[in-house]
């Protein structure tokens, strides 16, 4: 079992007892205690003599026999022992994190003499993650308004947008939780929860809903010296600091709520205890001329973290974006959530904790290599949706050994009829297709009439598209009626942008909200933006050229 | 809510069946894709309101207790009532299994008893249908029936295959025969039937094994008996051929079984799978498609279930795929049921060739040019198999020995 750098895990059932050589607590370890301590101090000194022994550790925990160690990093030095400032002998050091303490399983294999003489251990440090006494939780912001995604989040947060047909984007990240074996998962929600809470319930689709942890969903809330909307991510951690302590936590892990990506954080929360960071932050090499979209980290060779810069103008600050994946020791984030004030808010991981950390903390990049995608605009969302079509994208929906779990509506199978024609698409259960769909994903319960054509399309739950009716790269939400021979996204115009979102809508994608009702024979250009809950009446008399908002 | 107490009937053998059944029960069987026989009656009992129900088991009943699990896909989890799983037990004297329908509710007599129900309604699990069961209950209630029966229309030629029921004006039932040779009542009994509890405790004080064939022919002149004509989408499908035409029956315009009705769903323990992934040089028509299905090849006119993977130049025509089961590039595979996880060999042909006939080994119930290939058996690229082929369950590539050839009527 070795890591990425190198480094050894834990030896455990790899070293033999050594029964020669007496455990140090059978020696008395108290009489050693404050010798060690100057052994640590003088340790650079490094002595090298054959009888070392494994003296306790140093880091202000009390060595108590009989402790409790709780899941750790830890570090083995070789060290000499001096008493009364004359070195006698040299010694082992295990150097402990600090407030955190060793489990019975690892106490046992370093004191009862499983490790010692097995001089490659030296000078490396271990994480112990197999004592099963860490409490780790992991928190999720889903409370975004995600304005970018224009009608899609004007009625839901951000994370409840459909996604790839039957899923939600936050179910990615829930899914990495419960994948990663985290089964202490909280949601973060503000901005329209109702789709959100509605999608999580009681968290049975991830196997969530537990006695012991599962999925809980913490809304803003008033309280009497505190609470009030949250003002950013940290602020959010921040109003429930009650929560991580009430639970005890060791490891808080931080993820956002709206990005598609297969991740095991147990890989990084071991990382993150190998290097005794006291924060990890995972990052990802983005090419360098999009270093501009993202919090970009600068490291050392040890992957330490040295300067952050928010959307740096520059390109010489490096290529590692940070995914907005956080590991914190919980002590550590309990403190540095607590010392905010007026001139030092902590209001954003990003923009204020952080960087505010790099100064005084351990702070380390987790280099994360895969699929990830922020769907944050309409056309980073589209993209993404049609992008999972390629088998070459990255993305396996079909990988057994890490299932993104969803609540599945009861739906029969997906029926294509005898004109019926599909292609390159992904289609889910209770679709009816008797048209032509070509390189769309379309959601359950999708109708399409014979002689309508879907093309390049994102087509949501329960949307009735009628006979000769013609989509052509449109993002259409659920419940949508689209009248037969109505043309959505017509004509080749793609430069108009639109008039209302120029920012949004300007790459010729035409969107529809939720429960709109399109009348039918007209044509509606690019870039079109037909709001919620639209009737026919809604519509001008004739067709609906490029860039308008209805 | 739990007066009345459902028991469905789980445990048959069902030979007819033939390697589909030759590891589960017949309520257990995939059906429509994504569903299992046994889910129209469990979704019927709770979309009329029935929350209590037992589920009678004894042949093979792993796959079933799998897919039921603690019922939650019905809302059957549930302190009080729920879903209650009622397997055979040894008994002091020796006996336990049991041999019939009569004799397996018998064995679960002091459970009964115990329910706060007052009706017991005894239902089959191995019928395709939709009702609703109100009205049933409804007329049994009114007329303060002992016992009343739901009955269908069948036509006179298939009355052999059923219990036949003849009625007075009043609805109320004057004879029952079981399977008769010759008949012109064309009522046959659905294997439905409402129970007074007291009455069922009475009735089951004797010996016989089973309802339609001793206890209701002899019973039902001295009892106050009804009938329930239910007119309906009803399908027994009991024979390969029936389970064939029932799912193909499905796939048309406008099936007389909607499965998208939003107002009578049918609940099934769904898998987490992904949308059902269409390639580029796939073609799909006339068939129904379940999720988690990669097509790369060709579908026509079938029925698959979840998880089945086409590879590209595959032809699938009028088949009926179960789960996960994986076809291999420009394979064929023509009239057949593949049964879950059955993978066919590159450039293999299943269902070949205008030759009849009928199955050596089953010649009176694989005789309609179907060809079966059981659970996980492995089809070796190349071969050709002919029609009403039946190739057994878990059936390795070296049974096929060296032969690129298999007739018509042969069992593998």
């Amino acid at each position: 079992m070795h890591d990425a750098g190198g480094t050894p895990a834990l030896p455990g059932a790899r070293c033999r007892r050594d029964a020669r050589a007496p455990s140090p607590w059978e020696r008395g370890h108290l009489a050693l205690d404050e010798e060690a301590t100057q052994a640590g101090r003088s340790r650079s000194q490094g002595h090298d003599r054959t009888s070392a022994e494994w003296v306790m550790p140093v880091c202000g925990t009390p060595a108590l026999p009989g402790a409790r160690y709780i899941g750790t990093t830890f570090v083995v030095h070789k060290a000499v022992v001096t008493t009364k400032g004359v070195p006698t002998r040299s010694a082992y050091v295990v150097w402990l994190t600090t407030s955190s303490c060793l489990s019975p399983t690892l106490h046992r294999t370093l004191f009862q003499g499983t490790i010692r003489a097995q001089p490659e251990y030296v000078n490396k440090s271990y994480s112990e993650t197999s004592g099963g006494a860490m409490r780790v939780i992991a928190m999720i912001m889903a409370g975004g308004e995600g304005t970018r995604l224009s009608v899609l989040s004007e009625k839901r947060a951000k994370p409840s947008v459909p996604f790839a047909g039957k899923y939600r984007i936050i179910d990615y990240t829930l899914s990495n939780c419960v994948n990663s074996g985290i089964f202490d998962v909280a949601v973060l929600t503000q901005y329209r929860p109702h789709s959100l809470n509605e999608h999580i319930g009681i968290g049975k689709p991830w196997d969530l809903d537990r006695a012991r942890g599962g999925v809980r969903l913490l809304q803003p809330y008033i309280g009497r010296n505190m609470g009030d909307w949250y003002r950013g991510t940290s602020d959010a951690i921040y109003q429930n600091i009650n929560y991580i302590r009430e639970h005890r936590a060791d490891i808080v892990v931080i993820l956002s709520g709206d990005h598609i990506y297969k991740m095991d954080y147990s890989k990084m929360i071991e990382a993150h205890q190998r290097t005794r960071a006291h924060v990890s932050v995972a990052v990802m090499d983005v090419p360098l001329e999009q270093t501009d979209r993202f919090g970009i980290m600068t490291t050392d060779e040890t992957n330490r973290i040295v300067e952050f810069t928010e959307k740096p103008k520059e390109r010489d600050k490096g290529t590692l974006a940070s995914m907005g994946v956080y590991v914190f020791n919980a002590d550590i984030l309990i403190q540095r959530l607590s010392e905010g004030n007026e001139e030092q808010p902590r209001v954003d991981f990003g923009k204020h904790v952080i960087p505010a950390m790099i100064s005084q903390d351990r702070v380390y990049a987790y280099r994360f290599a895969g699929y990830w995608v922020d769907v944050g605009t309409i056309e980073a969302y589209w993209e993404t949706n049609l992008e999972l079509l390629d088998p070459a994208c990255g993305f396996d929906l079909y990988d057994t050994n890490w299932t993104i779990y969803t609540r599945s509506e009861e739906r029969p199978p997906v029926k294509i009829g005898p004109q019926g024609r599909v292609q390159r698409s992904m289609v889910c259960n209770g679709c009816v297709i008797r048209g032509t769909v070509e390189h769309s994903v379309l959601s359950p319960g999708v109708y399409v009439s014979p002689g309508a054509i879907v093309r390049d399309s994102v087509v949501m739950n329960d949307t009735w598209i009628g006979p000769g009716a013609m989509l052509d790269k449109v993002v259409v939400d659920k419940q949508v009626v689209v009248g037969a021979g109505t043309y959505l996204g017509w004509g080749d115009d793609y430069g108009t942008v639109n008039r209302q979102q120029p920012d949004r809508l300007n790459t010729g994608i035409t969107v529809v909200g939720k429960s709109a009702h399109i009348p039918p024979g007209i044509h509606i250009g690019r870039n079109v933006l037909i709001n919620t809950d639209r009737d026919t009446e809604d519509f001008p008399p004739g067709d609906v050229p490029s860039g308008e908002t209805i | 809510m739990l007066r009345t107490l459902a028991l469905i009937l789980a445990g048959g053998d069902s030979p007819a069946l033939n390697v589909l059944t030759a590891e589960r029960t017949e309520a257990a069987v995939p059906f429509a894709g994504k569903y299992r026989i046994i889910d129209f009656a469990l979704s019927n009992c709770v979309n009329s309101g029935i929350y209590n129900v037992g589920v009678l088991t004894q042949y093979r009943p792993q796959s079933l207790n799998t897919h039921l699990g603690v019922g939650r896909p019905w809302d059957l989890d549930r302190a009080q009532g729920g879903l209650r799983i009622l397997h055979p037990s040894p008994t002091p004297e020796g006996g336990g299994w049991q041999r019939g329908t009569a004799d397996a509710v018998r064995y679960n007599l002091d459970f009964i008893a115990d329910q706060p129900a007052e009706t017991v309604l005894l239902l089959a699990g191995d019928h395709v249908y939709r009702m609703d069961y109100q009205p049933l209950l409804r007329l049994h209630q009114e007329r303060e029936a002992d016992i009343t029966l739901a009955v269908h229309n069948v036509s006179p030629h298939e009355a052999y295959r059923y219990g036949i029921v003849s009625v007075d004006a009043n609805g109320r039932v004057e004879r029952f025969v079981e399977k008769p040779r010759r008949t012109s009542i064309s009522l046959a009994s659905m294997g439905i039937y409402v129970f007074r509890k007291n009455f069922l405790l009475e009735i089951l004080g004797g010996q016989e094994v089973d309802f339609g064939r001793e206890l209701l022919p002899r019973l039902i002149e001295q009892v106050t008996a009804y009938a329930y004509t239910f007119d309906g989408y009803w399908a027994d499908v009991g024979t390969i051929q029936a389970y064939y035409e029932a799912n193909m029956a499905l796939i048309g315009e406008t099936p007389a079984l909607d499965l998208y009705d939003p107002d009578w769903i049918i609940h099934t323990t769904s898998a987490q799978r992904p949308a059902v992934e269409i390639g580029a040089e796939a073609r799909i028509e006339n068939s129904m498609v379940s999720d988690g299905c990669r097509i790369y090849g060709q579908v026509l006119r079938s029925m698959l279930s979840p998880g089945v993977f086409i590879s590209s130049g595959a032809v699938v025509r009028d088949a009926i795929i179960l789960g996960d089961t994986w076809i291999g590039p420009d394979a064929v595979v023509d009239r057949c049921i593949l049964d879950e996880g059955v993978r066919i060999g590159e450039g293999a042909v299943l269902g070949e060739g205008d030759d009849n006939t009928p199955n050596s080994q089953a010649p009176y119930t694989l005789n309609t040019g179907l060809t079966l290939v059981g659970m996980r058996s492995q089809i070796p690229a190349g071969i050709h198999l002919g029609r009403n082929v039946a190739v057994r369950p878990r059936t390795k590539e070296s049974a096929f020995g060296h032969d690129k050839l298999v007739p018509s009527g042969t069992t593998i």
